[in-house]
C-alpha cells in the first residue's frame, strides 16, 4: 500500500488539527471496466405519473445482458437508510419485490398508490394508528421509484424513475402554480463526441498507444428564458400562448430549466439542471472519472483526458450523461489503439 | 534582590570632575566656608532599575552574596562609571557591574542644578526561595464546652506523623503533601476523633477544632458518646468518586501544552475523544450527556473544535474534577459524568499576567487589585494557525485542510464584601469555526462544510462563609449559545442553526445543623430557550447509532423545518451528610425533584400556509441519590454511590420533522461501589466498580413508515458496565503522576426490545500513564502513555452500484461487529523556567507521538467498497511554545 502524506508546507500543525495524517491510497478506480457491469440504466420516459408504464434500459458492459434480473422495489426505505432502496429490496426475492423479466430492458406499471409509497402525499394509517410521514424530495423536489437489477454475478444494482406526484406541504398557490408551471423531465442526450477535436464518426476514433486524447461529449444547450418557437415548451410556455412548443409538451434533451417547490426554503423556485459526465473504458486511463456541469455553468458540453492503453487493440470507452433529475443518456464508443 | 544606595559619603560630587575640589565636601560639617563649596540639594533617584542575572554557578552552589559598588552618575543620570568597592567574587562582581551599567537615575542636584555624582550602591544576591509544593497545617485544640486550650492532644496524619499540641493548644505540620490527608486526634480523657483535610501545595490551612473532653469523675455510662470533633468549616464536599487535579498539575502534563483542563482526557473513566472532536466520553456515555460546569454555571462545551484548546484560560483556572458518575444530589440533568471546573481566587497580591503563545494560538491573562476590596482579571486567547499558515502556504490551503479557527475571554470583578464574603461579576466567552471543502472535477462529488460554535456567559455569585462554618453561595448567570452547520454534499445540503439563551441559578446553602450532621439545600433552576433552523437530511448530521462508512453520503432526500423550544427547570434539592461512628462511616442520602417543562412551537411538519401548533410537555421526576464512605482504617476509605438522573431532550430533537416533538426525558441510574487505600505519605490506589443503565433515548425510528413527527422515538435503551483503577502518587520530590486503567462496555439498543450491541464510543480497554518530574535549575520533565481499545465500526461486507448517482453503496455485516486497531500513543514535555526577577518565562516542547506510531483512527474503502484501509493518524508532532509570567 502507498501511503500518501496529506503535507502542506510539511507543517505538522495542519495533522493535529485535521486529525488526520495520512490516508491511504486505495486501487481501483470506478471509470476501469474490468468486468461485467451495469453502468446505467435509463427509465423511458424520464418521468412517470403514477399508473404510467416505464421501460427500463440498461447499459451493461459485458458479454450478455441477458443475464440481467428486473425487479420493481415496493418498500420504502427506512430513515437510518443512507442508501437509495430498502435493504429489504437487495435481495433475489421477497414481499417488496415485483419481478420485471430478464434482459437488458424490461418494462414496468408503476403503482398508482406510488405517491403514497415513496411520493409526498401521506400513507396510509395503520388500524388505530395516525398518519404516517410523507417520503421527502430530493433537492429538485423530486421522489422516486426505485428498481432493482439483479446481474448474473449475483450483485445488484439500483436505478429510480421519477415520478409526477406534486408535493408536500406547499400551499394551495404554490400548488396551482407548479401545476401550470411543472414540466416532467426529459432524458438529456449526448449530442455530440468529440477526440482530439475531431467530431467522433460512427462511434469510433484512432489513438496512439500510451498517448492522451482530449474528448469532449456535448449536450444540447437549453433555452435559459421562454421563447416560443424554440421547439421546448418552458415553465412559463402553455398551449394558449404557445401552441408551436407545447400542443405537444416538448422537452429539452440538455441542462433544462425546471420549476420546482424547494424544500429547505419552502418556495416555489426556478433552476436549471445540472449535468454529470461519467466517464468509462475497458482500459487505459481517464484524468477524472466524473467530470460535470453545477447549474449555474451554462456550458453544455465537459471535457475530459483519456489516455490510451499502451498496447494496440480495441478499446470500448462509454460515456454516461445524468442530468439531476434522474435523467440519463449514453453513448458508446470505440477507440482503435495502434 | 535588595539593593540599595547606600551613600553619597563618597561621592564627591561634582567633585572632581567640576570643581576640582577633594571629594570629601559632604563629609564636612557645614560651616562658614560652606556658601562658598557646592552643596547637594537633591539627592539622585533610581528610576531604571535592571536585575543581574543569578550566576548559575553561585546560584547551584546555593550561595548568596553583596557587592558595593561606587557609580560614577553623569549630569543627566546615566552611569558613566562602576568601580567595585566591595567584591563578593568574580561572578558576583561582574553580574553586578554589567546590571549597574543599565541603571538611570534621576540626576542629583548640586546648587538647584543637575550635576555629575558618585555613590556607593550595594548590590545584593538573594537566593529566591522556590515555591513550596507542600502545605501546611496549623491547629489549635480546646475544650468544646470551656473553651480553653487542650495541650498534650496527639494530632497524627494518616501518614504517621505526630505531633502533640502544646500548653496553647497549638499545633503545626510544615511539608504536607498535597492531597487528602486523614487527622486523627488523641489523647488522655478523650476518645480518638478522625476527620480529613485537604492540603494544597505552598499553602497553610488553619483547623479549630473544639472537643468533649471527657470528665474523669463521670459515670462510665457517658464513656464515647459525648465526643465528638466540631470543625468549624465543615469539609469541602467531593463527589464520592471522582477524579481531581490542581492547576499546577494539570498544565505539566504532556500533551496538554499547558492547558490544564485538558488534564481531563487522561483522567480514570474517559475514553479517548474520537479524532477531531475533543468530545468527552465518560464511563461509556454519550458526549451531551456530560455536564460541564465552571463555578457553579453550566458551559455547553469544555473545549474548542477538534479538542485542542479548553475554553478556560489556564491561569484562572484552580483545578477541574471530574465525577464519572454516582454524583450528589446538587446536580442533575445529565446522564453521564460532570466536569467542574473551580476558579482561582481573585488574590490581592499585586499586578499579575502572563502571556504566551505557541503554534496554535496566542493568549494572555491580567489579573490586579483596583482597591483592597475590589479585583479584577481578565483573560483572552485567539488562534492563529489560519493566518500562520495563509503566510507559509496558499492563501487556500484552508479550504483543503480543516483549520480551526477559535477564540475564548474571560474576566472577572470580584469585590469583597467582608473576610469570607464576596460578590463576583464574570464574563466567558468562546467562539469557533472551522471550514473544509473537497473539490472535484465533478460539482456534484464536491463537498464543503462550515461550523460555527459559540457561547457566552454572564454572571454574578455570591459566597459568604459564615462564622458558624456554614457558606451561603448564589450564582445567577444568563448566556447565549449558537450553533451553525452548513454543509454541502454533493447536491444535498445541510443546514443546522441553534441561537439559544441560557438562563440559570444555582442557590447552596450548606451547613452543619448537628455535630454528626451536615445539610446541603438548595436549588438548580435552568431556562433554555431556542430558535432553531434545520435543512436537509434527516441523516445529515449523522446520530450514534446510525450505520454508515466514513465519508459517505448521506441520503439525498431533504427537508425543512424552523421551530422554537423552552426547556425549563427548577429543581430543589438537599442533601444529609451524616457522619457517624467517630467520623468513620459517612452516609450521605439525597433528594432532587427536578420538574420539567418542555413547549415548543410546533407538533406537526408545517403545511402550506396552516398556522403551527405548539406543544407543552410536563414532567417531574424524583431522583434519589445515596453515598456511602466508610473509612474502617485512616488509609482506608470504602464507599458506594446510587443515584438516579433525568435529561431533557435536546432542542434540536424535537423537531416536527427531523426529531419528534413529544419526547420525554432520558432516564439513568448509576451504581458503583469502590475503595482507596493511601499507601504512604503521597500514594492512594483507588478501585471503583459501576453499572449504569439508560432507557427512554431517543433514537431514530426504525420503521420504514414512521408515524408523523416521529422520526426520532424515545425508545433507545443503554448500558455501561465496568471498573476503573488508579495509582496515584501526589506531588512530592518533584514528582507526581498516576496510572489508570478503565475497563468498561458500554451498549445500546437499536429497537424497543431489540438486542444491545456495542455504543458507538465503546472504548473497552482505556489505560493511561503519566509523570512529570521536576530535574531542578527550572528543568521539567513530563512522559504520558495511553492504550486504548478501538472504536466499534459496522463491518461492510458488499456492496450494489446506485446507477441514478454512479455510486456504490456498501451493504452492512452486524452492527458494530468489528473494531478500529487500538491505539496506543506516548507523548513528552520538555520544560524550562527561567527566573527572570520580576517574573518567569518558561518554554516548552511537548512533542506527541514520540514512537511516530501510525494510529488508525478510521476506516476507509475503495470506491466499490472491495477495499479496506485504515486512515491514520498524528505522525510525531512537536508544538513548542513560550509562556511569560509575572
Amino acid at each position: 500500500m502507498v501511503i500518501r502524506r496529506v503535507a502542506v508546507l510539511g507543517a505538522l500543525a495542519l495533522v493535529v488539527l485535521s486529525g488526520i495524517a495520512c490516508k491511504p491510497e486505495l486501487d481501483g478506480r470506478p471509470s476501469l471496466v474490468a468486468g461485467p457491469r451495469v453502468l446505467a440504466v435509463r427509465s423511458e420516459p424520464a418521468e412517470v405519473a403514477p399508473g404510467a408504464q416505464v421501460t427500463y434500459r440498461a447499459l451493461f458492459a459485458g458479454p450478455d445482458a441477458g443475464g440481467l434480473s428486473w425487479a420493481l422495489c415496493g418498500d420504502r426505505k427506512p430513515l437510518t437508510e443512507l442508501g437509495p432502496v430498502s435493504p429489504k429490496c437487495l435481495v433475489p426475492d421477497g414481499s417488496a419485490l415485483t419481478q420485471l423479466g430478464n434482459g437488458e430492458t424490461a418494462t414496468a406499471d408503476i403503482p398508482k398508490e406510488v405517491c403514497r409509497s415513496f411520493g409526498p402525499d401521506t400513507p396510509a394509517p395503520l388500524p388505530g394508528e395516525p398518519a404516517g410521514r410523507p417520503t421527502d424530495p430530493d433537492g429538485t423536489g423530486g421522489y422516486y421509484q426505485p428498481v432493482r437489477v439483479a446481474l448474473p454475478d449475483g450483485s445488484y444494482a439500483t436505478a429510480e424513475t421519477r415520478l409526477s406526484c406534486g408535493v408536500s406541504g406547499a400551499t394551495q398557490e404554490q400548488i396551482a402554480e407548479l401545476t401550470a408551471r411543472g414540466r416532467p423531465n426529459t432524458n438529456p442526450e449526448v449530442a455530440t463526441v468529440t477526440a482530439g477535436g475531431v467530431a467522433v464518426a460512427e462511434a469510433t476514433f484512432d489513438a496512439t498507444a500510451g498517448t492522451r486524447v482530449a474528448l469532449r461529449v456535448a449536450w444540447a444547450a437549453c433555452p435559459t428564458s421562454p421563447v416560443c418557437g424554440d421547439g421546448v415548451c418552458s415553465d412559463d410556455e402553455v398551449v394558449a400562448s404557445c401552441a408551436e412548443d407545447c400542443t405537444e409538451k416538448k422537452g429539452c434533451t440538455g441542462a433544462e430549466r425546471y420549476v420546482l417547490f424547494d424544500p429547505t426554503e419552502r418556495a416555489v423556485t426556478t433552476r436549471r439542471e445540472a449535468m454529470r459526465v461519467s466517464w468509462f473504458a475497458e482500459a487505459g486511463d481517464w484524468d477524472a472519472d466524473r467530470t460535470g456541469r453545477d447549474e449555474t455553468d451554462r456550458m453544455s458540453a465537459s471535457d475530459n483526458v483519456w489516455t490510451a492503453p499502451a498496447a494496440p487493440g480495441d478499446v470500448r470507452l462509454w460515456v454516461v450523461l445524468r442530468d439531476d433529475r434522474g435523467g440519463v443518456g449514453y453513448r458508446a464508443l470505440v477507440a482503435r489503439v495502434r | 534582590m535588595n539593593s540599595k544606595i547606600l551613600s553619597f559619603t563618597g561621592a564627591a560630587l561634582v567633585a572632581a570632575a567640576l570643581f576640582g575640589h577633594a571629594t570629601t565636601a559632604l563629609a564636612q560639617k557645614p560651616g562658614a566656608a560652606d556658601k562658598a563649596k557646592p552643596r547637594l540639594t537633591k539627592a539622585p533617584r533610581l528610576t531604571k532599575f535592571v536585575e543581574a542575572p543569578y550566576p548559575e554557578s553561585e546560584k547551584a552552589a546555593g550561595r548568596a552574596a553583596s557587592v558595593v559598588l561606587t557609580l560614577s552618575l553623569s549630569a543627566t543620570g546615566t552611569v558613566e562609571d562602576v568601580v567595585v568597592v566591595e567584591s563578593a567574587g568574580a561572578a558576583f562582581d561582574a553580574a553586578a557591574i554589567a546590571a549597574a551599567r543599565q541603571f538611570v537615575f534621576e540626576p542629583a542636584e548640586i546648587d538647584d542644578k543637575p550635576a555629575g555624582v558618585r555613590i556607593n550602591y550595594r548590590y545584593d544576591f538573594v537566593l529566591k526561595v522556590e515555591a513550596k509544593r507542600t502545605g501546611e497545617l496549623a491547629g489549635g485544640i480546646r475544650d468544646r464546652k470551656t473553651g480553653k486550650p487542650l495541650p498534650g492532644v496527639t494530632v497524627e496524619l494518616g501518614s504517621g506523623r505526630k505531633v502533640v499540641t502544646d500548653a496553647s493548644g497549638a499545633f503545626l505540620f510544615e511539608d504536607v503533601p498535597p492531597g487528602k490527608q486523614a487527622i486523627t486526634l488523641s489523647g488522655p480523657n478523650m476518645t480518638t476523633i478522625r476527620t480529613e483535610e485537604t492540603f494544597e501545595a505552598a499553602k497553610r490551612l488553619t483547623a479549630k477544632y473544639d472537643l468533649d473532653v471527657k470528665d474523669p469523675n463521670a459515670k462510665a455510662a457517658d464513656d464515647g458518646d459525648d465526643f465528638e470533633v466540631v470543625v468549624v468549616a465543615p469539609p469541602l464536599q467531593k463527589q464520592v468518586v471522582s477524579t481531581e487535579v490542581s492547576a499546577d498539575q494539570g498544565k505539566r502534563i504532556p500533551g496538554t501544552q499547558g492547558d490544564v483542563l485538558k488534564v481531563v482526557e487522561s483522567m480514570p473513566g474517559v475514553g479517548r475523544s474520537a479524532v477531531g472532536t475533543g468530545a468527552l466520553v465518560v464511563w461509556g456515555a454519550a458526549p451531551q450527556d456530560t455536564r460541564v460546569y465552571v463555578d457553579g454555571v453550566r458551559i455547553p462545551l469544555l473545549y474548542h473544535n477538534g479538542g485542542v484548546r479548553s475554553v478556560v484560560h489556564s491561569d484562572l483556572v484552580k483545578g477541574v474534577e471530574l465525577s464519572p458518575g454516582g454524583y450528589g444530589a446538587s446536580y442533575g440533568r445529565g446522564l453521564g459524568g460532570l466536569v467542574t471546573v473551580a476558579l482561582r481566587p481573585l488574590d490581592g497580591d499585586g499586578v499579575h499576567g502572563s502571556a504566551a503563545v505557541d503554534l496554535l494560538d496566542a493568549s494572555a491573562m491580567v489579573r490586579a487589585p483596583i482597591t483592597d476590596k475590589l479585583r479584577f482579571a481578565i483573560a483572552g486567547r485567539r488562534s492563529h494557525l489560519d493566518s500562520v499558515l495563509s503566510r507559509a502556504t496558499s492563501k487556500d490551503v484552508g479550504d483543503f485542510v480543516p483549520i480551526p479557527r477559535y477564540e475564548d475571554a474571560q474576566a472577572r470583578l470580584s469585590y469583597a464584601l467582608g473576610p469570607n464574603e464576596a460578590l463576583e461579576l464574570g464574563g466567558l466567552y468562546s467562539r469557533d469555526r472551522i471550514d473544509r471543502t473537497v473539490t472535484a472535477t465533478d460539482p456534484a462529488d464536491e463537498k464543503r462544510e462550515s461550523r460555527t460554535i459559540g457561547f457566552t456567559r454572564l454572571y454574578l455569585r455570591y459566597s459568604a462563609q459564615r462564622e458558624d462554618g456554614s457558606s451561603v453561595s448564589i450564582v445567577p448567570s444568563i448566556g447565549t449559545e449558537h450553533s451553525r452547520l452548513t454543509s454541502r454534499f454533493g447536491p444535498t445540503p445541510t443546514e443546522l442553526d441553534i441561537d439559544a439563551t441560557a438562563y440559570a441559578l444555582r442557590a447552596t446553602y450548606r451547613g452543619r445543623v448537628a455535630s454528626f450532621l451536615v445539610m446541603t439545600v438548595g436549588a438548580d433552576t435552568e431556562l433554555v430557550t431556542s430558535t432553531l433552523r434545520r435543512a436537509g437530511s434527516i441523516s445529515s448530521p449523522p446520530r450514534e447509532g446510525d450505520v454508515r462508512v466514513f465519508g459517505q453520503a448521506p441520503s439525498d432526500q431533504i427537508n425543512q423545518d424552523e421551530w422554537t423550544t423552552a426547556i425549563g427547570s427548577l429543581a430543589p434539592y438537599a442533601e444529609a451528610d451524616f457522619a457517624l461512628a467517630n467520623d468513620t462511616l459517612h452516609i450521605v442520602p439525597g433528594l432532587r425533584l427536578d420538574p420539567y417543562l418542555v413547549t415548543g412551537s410546533r407538533r406537526t411538519p408545517a403545511v402550506g400556509d396552516t398556522p403551527a401548533i405548539g406543544f407543552t410537555t410536563e414532567a417531574a421526576p424524583l431522583e434519589p441519590r445515596l453515598s456511602v464512605r466508610w473509612s474502617p482504617d485512616p488509609a482506608v476509605t470504602v464507599k458506594a454511590a446510587y443515584g438516579v438522573y433525568h435529561q431533557a431532550p435536546l432542542a434540536e430533537d424535537l423537531s416536527a420533522v427531523y426529531g419528534n416533538p413529544l419526547l420525554g426525558l432520558s432516564r439513568a441510574t448509576h451504581w458503583l461501589l469502590g475503595s482507596n487505600v493511601r499507601i504512604g505519605e503521597t500514594v492512594s490506589a483507588e478501585v471503583t466498580v459501576f453499572r449504569s443503565s439508560s432507557t427512554e433515548l431517543p433514537i431514530r425510528s426504525p420503521s420504514s413508515s414512521p408515524l408523523l413527527a416521529q422520526a426520532l422515538v424515545g425508545e433507545g435503551r443503554g448500558r455501561a458496565y465496568g471498573g476503573q483503577v488508579l495509582l496515584r502518587k501526589d506531588l512530592t520530590a518533584g514528582f507526581f503522576g498516576w496510572v489508570s486503567y478503565s475497563l468498561i462496555r458500554s451498549e445500546r439498543t437499536d429497537t424497543p426490545g431489540g438486542a444491545y450491541r456495542l455504543f458507538d464510543y465503546d472504548q473497552t480497554h482505556v489505560l493511561t500513564a503519566l509523570g512529570s518530574y521536576d530535574l531542578g535549575k527550572g528543568f521539567e520533565v513530563g512522559v504520558r502513555g495511553r492504550y486504548t481499545t478501538g472504536f466499534p465500526r459496522t463491518p461492510v461486507v458488499g456492496a450494489y452500484y446506485d446507477a441514478k448517482r454512479d455510486t456504490y453503496d456498501p451493504l452492512f455485516g452486524k452492527h458494530n461487529s468489528i473494531r478500529i486497531p487500538a491505539f496506543y500513543q506516548f507523548d513528552v514535555r520538555l520544560a524550562k523556567r527561567f527566573a527572570l526577577g520580576w517574573g518567569e518565562l518558561e518554554a516548552y516542547l511537548d512533542v506527541q507521538n514520540v514512537t511516530d506510531h501510525r494510529n488508525p483512527e478510521e476506516i476507509v474503502y475503495s470506491y466499490d467498497y472491495a477495499q479496506r484501509r485504515y486512515i491514520t493518524g498524528l505522525p510525531v508532532l512537536p508544538v513548542a511554545g513560550a509562556k511569560l509570567s509575572w
